[in-house]
C-alpha cells in the first residue's frame, strides 16, 4: 500500500481515482479473457483453435473452447492470433556486481572455432557466487527481453556460481529494470575448459567429502572467501552437536555438490569447446547419477554428440544455424538433437545482439530453425515448457493450464512465422506491453 | 668404466624378480609404459576383496560384444614382415586380431573394402608441435588434450596417426614431477654454440663467412659480427669473464599422443617421449663432467631405491632415498626413454656416441647431416638418427670430402644398418607459405630418402616402425601384426609417392579420417 499513500501525499484530491486504479492493478484481481485465439497450451502437441484463456488474480483460471467469461472481464480479441506462454530464458548470462571486469572472459566464435579472450582464464575460480544474493535489484533492463517475449530468466553468472531464476517486478515503462528473484536456490554452474585447474574443480568437488579430504574440498576455498559467518557456523554446529570429530559438518557448498553428485539437482556446465565435453563426460563416468545442463555451442554439440550421455544431459543451445566444424556446411543442431533424442532446450537472450532493437521479429531465429527441420512444437516447447521443467518450475511456468502464472504472449500470427510480432504481453495477468 | 657397468648389470639382474622397475631395464619397451594408469592397476591387483553385489552383477552380465572391423582385399605392407597381397586385417576392439590371407570374418564385423589399395601402419612423427594439445601444457597434460583439434585432421590426412608432440617449452612447469630433484647442471660453453644461440639461424660452419675475408665485418641476421683480420674467424661479442650461473637442463618436453580424432580415451600413449637436450648441451669437458655426474647419480639412486624397497619388505623403516636428478634422467637410465639431441657435425656426433656407449643409454641423434662420414662409429654405438633428407649444408672449406650434407646419407645409413627415422622440416601444421615444409610433408620427406638411395621398405619403416622403436613403442605401433594397435592407413597408392592420398586413417580401430567425407584434402580422383 505504499504507492497509494505516496500518491495521496502529493495529490490527495485524486485519491479515490488513484486508489481504484492502483488497487486493481496491484492486486491483479483484474479478470482478462482472451477470446477466439489459437492457444498453444504446451500440455499437448496440438494447439487449441478458437479457444479462450481466462485469467484471474494473475493466474490462468481456465483454458478451453467453452469457457464462461465473467461480465466484468476485460476482453482481448484473439481472432487470427496465437497465444503462447511467456518464454523462459534458460541461460541468461549476467555479470554480477562483485566481480571485477578484469576477471571476465569473453568467448568469441570465429569460423566455428571458439576463442576465449581477455581477463584470466576461466579456470581461475573465485569463490562461489550466489546470484540470488549478489544480483542488483535493477540489474536487468527488461525492455529488450520482454520485447522478445522473455518473461523469466535463469541467471547464470560467469565463472563459478549458484544460479537463480528472476522475473520482472512492477514492470512499467518508468520502472523497466526492477527484478525479483522467483527462485533463490538454482543450480551450481561452472565454466569449465580443458585444463587441469578447471577440471579439478569438478573432480575435487564431486568426490564425497571424507575425513582425510575434507579440508581440500570446495569448503576450503569457499570458507576462506565467503563471509566468515558461514564457516564459523559450520564449526560451532559440529562442536555443539558433539558429533564425531572426524566428520565435520558439511559446508553449504559441499551440500550443494552432494546434491549434484546424487543427481537431485543438475550441474550447469558452461563449456568453451567440444573437447571439454569429452573431458567432463570422462570425469562423470565415476559419478553416473550426475545430471548436466550443457551450455555449449551448437557446433561443439555436433562434434561431441556421440559422447554426451543422453539420459542425464540437456544441451542448452542458442537459436541459430551452426557451421559443421572445419567446414562450410551448416547444420541445424536443435533439429539434429531432436532427431537423435538428445534432450535440449533453446536459450533465448543469450547474446545481447539477439535482443537488439533491430530485431523486429523476436522469434525470427526460431523461425529459421523451423524452416530447416525443427518441428514447431519442439521449438516452442524448447523455449517454454522444457526450460520450465529444467528449472523445476513447471508448476508455475512454461505452459498454459489452470493454476499457472499468466505470463502470456499474444502473437499477431503463427508464433514462429518470420513476419510475426508480439502484439500483447501479459505478466502475471497484467498487460505490460502492447505493440 | 667397464667394471662399473657389469656391476650394475649384475645388480639389475639381481632385482629382476621383485622390481618392476628393474624389469624395464632390459626391455626395449617397459610393460606398461609410464602411463598414468600403471600405479592404479597395481593397486587393483593387490587388493581384490570379495566382489561386491555390483561387481557380481557385472561379472554375471554378458560381456559386451567386441567391435569388429575387417579391412578386406588390400595389399598389406606390414613393415615388420613381408607384404601380404590381397589380404585381410581383422580388428577387434582397437587391436589387430588377425592378419593374413584366409581369415574368417565374424558376421557382425564391419567391412571396409580396400581392393587395389595399399594398407600401411599409421605414420609416426617425432617432432610435432601444436597438435592435439590445447594450452601451454602447464597443468596435467591429459587434461589439455583437444581431440577435436583441426591439426589432428590435417595430420591424419597425410597419414600421421601418432607422434611425439611438444607440450612444454622449458621452464619449471606446474606439472613437473620430482620438483625437489636438483636439475642437471650443464652449461653450454662451446663457443660455436654461443654464437648460434645468440644469432639464431647463424651457422658458424657456413663457409660464406670464411670466404669473405676481405670484409672485416659482416651482417649475419641483422647483427654485425666482427671478423678477425688475420684468421677471419668471427670475433665473439665480449662476455663478462665471470661465468654466468649454470643453466639447468630443463628439457623441452614431448609426449606421445595418438590422433584419435573425437575421442579422449587412448589419446595419451606415453607421457615422456624423449629426454630432449639442446644442441651443444653435452659438448665440452665441463658439460660432459656434469652429465656423467647426473647419470651416475641416477644410477646410484636406482640402486638406493632397490635397497630401500628390499629393506621395507624386510620390515625396516627407512626414509626413501632422495631423488637427486630429474625423472627424465632416471627414465633414461632405466632405458624407458631415449636421449634425443641435435648434432650434425662429425666431431659432435663422435663425442655423443662415446658418451652413450660409456654411460649406457639409448640415444637418438637429431639431424646427423654428416652421418655419412662416420657410419661405422654410429653403427657400433647402436644409436638411431632422425634425418630430414632434404636439408642441405655446404661442406667446410678444405674438407669437402668429409663434411657437409650428402644426398646419399639414407643409403649409407641403410647399408651400415643404422636405424634412421625421417622427420619433416617443421613440426607444426602450417596452412600458409610453401607447402611441403611443414608437418604434412612427412611421407614426402620419406620419399626423398628413396631419392637418396634408401630402399622403399626402409623409407616406409623410417616413418613407421623405426620412430616407434625410438619411442620405445615398437610393440604397439609402427607395424601391422597380431596384437598391435590398429593404427593403419588405406592409401590409393604408394605412400611415398606425391600423388598418393590417404583414403582412410584408422586409429585405435576406428576410422578417424575419410578423405571423401572430411574435406581436408581434395576429394576428386585422379584419372
Amino acid at each position: 500500500m505504499k504507492r497509494p499513500f505516496s500518491a495521496f501525499k502529493s495529490a490527495w484530491l485524486l485519491w479515490p481515482v488513484i486508489s481504484l486504479f492502483a488497487d486493481s492493478s496491484l492486486l491483479g484481481n483484474e479478470t482478462i479473457a482472451i477470446r477466439n485465439a489459437t492457444v498453444h497450451t504446451l500440455t499437448g502437441p496440438a494447439p487449441l483453435e478458437n479457444a479462450t484463456v481466462l485469467i484471474e488474480d494473475g493466474k490462468i483460471k481456465e483454458v478451453g473452447k467453452e469457457v464462461a467469461i465473467p461480465i466484468d472481464a476485460k476482453l482481448l480479441d484473439g481472432t487470427n492470433k496465437h497465444v503462447t506462454p511467456g518464454f523462459v530464458s534458460v541461460f541468461y548470462p549476467l555479470t554480477l556486481q562483485r566481480e571485477s571486469t578484469s576477471e571476465e572472459t569473453r568467448t568469441v566464435v570465429v569460423g566455428g572455432r571458439t576463442f576465449t579472450l581477455g581477463g584470466r582464464t576461466p579456470s581461475t575460480r573465485g569463490p562461489l557466487q550466489k546470484v540470488s544474493e549478489l544480483v542488483r535489484e535493477d540489474a536487468i533492463d527488461w525492455r529488450p527481453l520482454l520485447r522478445s517475449g522473455i518473461t523469466t530468466a535463469h541467471v547464470v553468472a560467469p565463472g563459478y556460481a549458484y544460479t537463480a531464476v528472476v522475473a520482472p517486478a512492477n514492470f512499467s515503462e518508468e520502472n523497466p529494470s526492477q527484478l525479483k528473484v522467483v527462485k533463490k536456490d538454482g543450480f551450481l554452474a561452472a565454466t569449465i575448459t580443458n585444463n587441469e585447474r578447471s577440471l579439478d574443480l569438478l573432480r575435487t568437488s564431486l568426490r564425497p567429502a571424507s575425513s582425510s579430504r575434507g579440508s581440500r574440498g570446495p569448503a576450503g576455498t569457499g570458507g576462506s572467501t565467503a563471509p566468515s559467518g558461514s564457516s564459523n557456523q559450520s564449526g560451532t554446529a559440529s562442536s555443539q552437536t558433539g558429533g564425531p570429530p572426524q566428520l565435520p559438518a558439511l559446508s553449504e557448498e559441499q551440500k550443494l555438490w552432494a546434491e549434484v553428485r546424487e543427481g537431485t539437482k543438475p550441474l550447469v556446465v558452461n563449456c568453451n569447446n567440444a573437447a571439454t565435453i569429452l573431458h567432463v563426460e570422462s570425469i562423470l563416468k565415476e559419478f553416473p547419477k550426475v545430471k548436466v545442463h550443457w551450455i555449449v555451442n551448437g557446433s561443439d554439440v555436433y562434434s561431441a554428440r556421440s559422447s554426451i550421455r543422453k539420459e542425464n544431459s540437456t544441451v542448452l543451445l542458442s537459436p541459430r544455424i551452426d557451421l559443421i566444424p572445419n567446414s562450410r556446411r551448416r547444420v541445424n543442431v536443435p533439429a539434429l538433437a531432436a532427431s537423435e533424442k538428445i534432450p535440449f532446450a533453446i536459450s533465448l537472450g543469450q547474446r545481447p545482439s539477439d535482443l537488439s532493437d533491430t530485431q523486429v521479429s523476436p522469434t525470427f531465429a526460431m523461425s529459421i530453425l523451423i524452416k530447416t527441420g525443427l518441428t514447431e512444437y519442439d521449438a516452442l516447447s524448447a523455449v517454454t515448457s522444457v526450460p520450465a521443467k529444467l528449472l523445476g518450475m513447471e508448476k508455475s511456468l512454461g505452459s498454459i493450464a489452470p493454476g499457472l502464472q499468466a505470463d502470456l504472449l499474444l502473437f499477431d500470427g503463427p508464433p514462429f512465422d518470420v513476419a510475426t510480432e508480439i502484439e500483447t504481453l501479459l505478466l502475471e495477468g497484467k498487460v505490460v506491453y502492447e505493440n | 668404466m667397464k667394471t662399473n657397468r657389469s656391476i650394475l648389470r649384475l645388480w639389475l639382474l639381481g632385482c629382476l624378480p621383485f622390481s618392476i622397475a628393474a624389469s624395464d631395464v632390459y626391455a626395449w619397451q617397459p610393460p606398461g609404459g609410464r602411463g598414468p594408469g600403471r600405479g592404479m592397476q597395481r593397486d587393483e591387483n593387490r587388493q581384490r576383496p570379495a566382489p561386491t553385489e555390483e561387481e557380481k552383477k557385472q561379472l554375471t552380465a554378458p560381456k559386451p560384444e567386441p567391435q569388429w572391423l575387417a579391412i578386406v582385399g588390400g595389399d598389406i605392407h606390414t613393415v615388420s614382415r613381408e607384404v601380404i597381397r590381397r589380404g585381410t586385417i581383422l580388428i577387434e576392439d582397437g587391436k589387430i586380431k588377425a592378419i593374413g590371407k584366409d581369415i574368417e570374418i565374424p558376421d557382425k564385423a564391419k567391412r571396409i573394402d580396400a581392393t587395389g589399395k595399399w594398407i600401411t601402419p599409421g605414420f609416426i612423427a617425432l617432432n610435432m608441435s601444436g597438435v592435439g594439445v590445447a594450452g601451454g601444457g602447464d597443468g596435467k597434460l591429459s587434461d589439455e588434450f583437444n581431440p577435436f583439434d583441426r591439426n589432428i585432421q590435417f595430420s591424419l590426412s597425410v597419414g600421421i596417426t601418432s607422434g611425439a608432440v611438444q607440450v612444454r617449452a622449458g621452464g619449471p612447469g606446474r606439472g613437473r614431477r620430482g620438483a625437489e630433484a636438483a636439475p642437471a647442471m650443464v652449461r653450454p660453453n662451446d663457443e660455436f654454440y654461443e654464437v648460434t644461440e645468440r644469432f639464431p639461424g647463424f651457422d658458424p660452419d657456413a663457409s660464406e663467412l670464411e670466404n669473405s675475408a676481405p670484409e672485416l665485418e659482416r651482417r649475419a641476421f641483422g647483427e654485425l659480427v666482427q671478423l678477425c683480420p688475420c684468421c677471419s674467424l668471427p670475433i665473439l661479442p665480449t662476455e663478462p669473464i665471470t661465468p654466468s650461473p649454470p643453466s639447468p637442463i630443463v628439457p623441452q618436453k614431448s609426449s606421445v599422443i595418438k590422433m584419435s580424432f573425437g575421442q579422449l580415451e587412448g589419446m595419451l600413449v606415453k607421457e615422456v617421449a624423449f629426454l630432449d637436450l639442446t644442441s651443444g648441451a653435452l659438448t665440452g669437458a665441463s658439460n660432459q663432467l656434469a652429465w656423467r655426474d647426473q647419470i651416475q647419480k641416477a644410477k646410484q639412486y636406482l640402486k638406493d631405491q632397490a635397497a630401500h624397497e628390499q629393506a621395507t619388505r624386510e620390515g625396516k623403516k627407512e626414509n626413501p632415498p632422495r631423488k637427486p636428478v630429474s625423472d627424465e634422467i632416471i627414465s633414461l637410465v632405466k632405458k624407458e626413454i631415449a636421449l634425443r639431441i641435435p648434432a650434425s657435425r662429425v666431431s659432435e656426433m663422435r663425442e655423443l656416441t662415446q658418451l652413450s656407449r660409456e654411460l649406457d643409454y639409448r640415444m637418438v641423434i637429431k639431424g646427423g647431416l654428416e652421418g655419412w662420414v662416420i657410419p661405422k662409429d654410429l653403427a657400433e654405438a647402436n644409436v638411431g638418427l632422425t634425418i630430414t633428407p632434404r636439408v642441405r649444408r655446404e661442406p667446410r672449406f678444405g674438407e669437402e670430402d668429409r663434411s657437409g650434407s650428402w644426398i646419399e646419407l639414407p643409403r649409407v645409413l641403410e647399408s651400415s644398418g643404422i636405424p634412421f627415422a625421417v622427420e619433416p622440416l617443421e613440426g607444426a601444421v602450417s596452412m600458409v607459405g610453401l607447402a611441403g615444409r611443414d608437418l604434412m610433408s612427412l611421407p614426402l620427406e620419406a620419399g626423398f630418402a628413396v631419392r637418396g638411395g634408401a630402399s622403399e621398405a626402409k623409407a616406409l619403416a623410417s616413418i613407421t616402425l623405426v620412430p616407434a622403436t625410438m619411442l620405445g613403442l615398437g610393440d604397439r605401433i609402427g607395424s601391422l601384426d597380431v596384437g598391435r594397435d590398429a593404427d593403419l592407413l588405406i592409401l590409393n597408392g604408394n605412400p611415398l609417392d606425391y600423388r598418393t592420398y590417404v583414403e582412410t586413417a584408422i586409429v585405435n580401430g576406428r576410422p578417424r579420417y575419410q578423405r571423401d567425407q572430411d574435406f581436408v584434402l581434395p576429394v576428386y580422383d585422379r584419372k
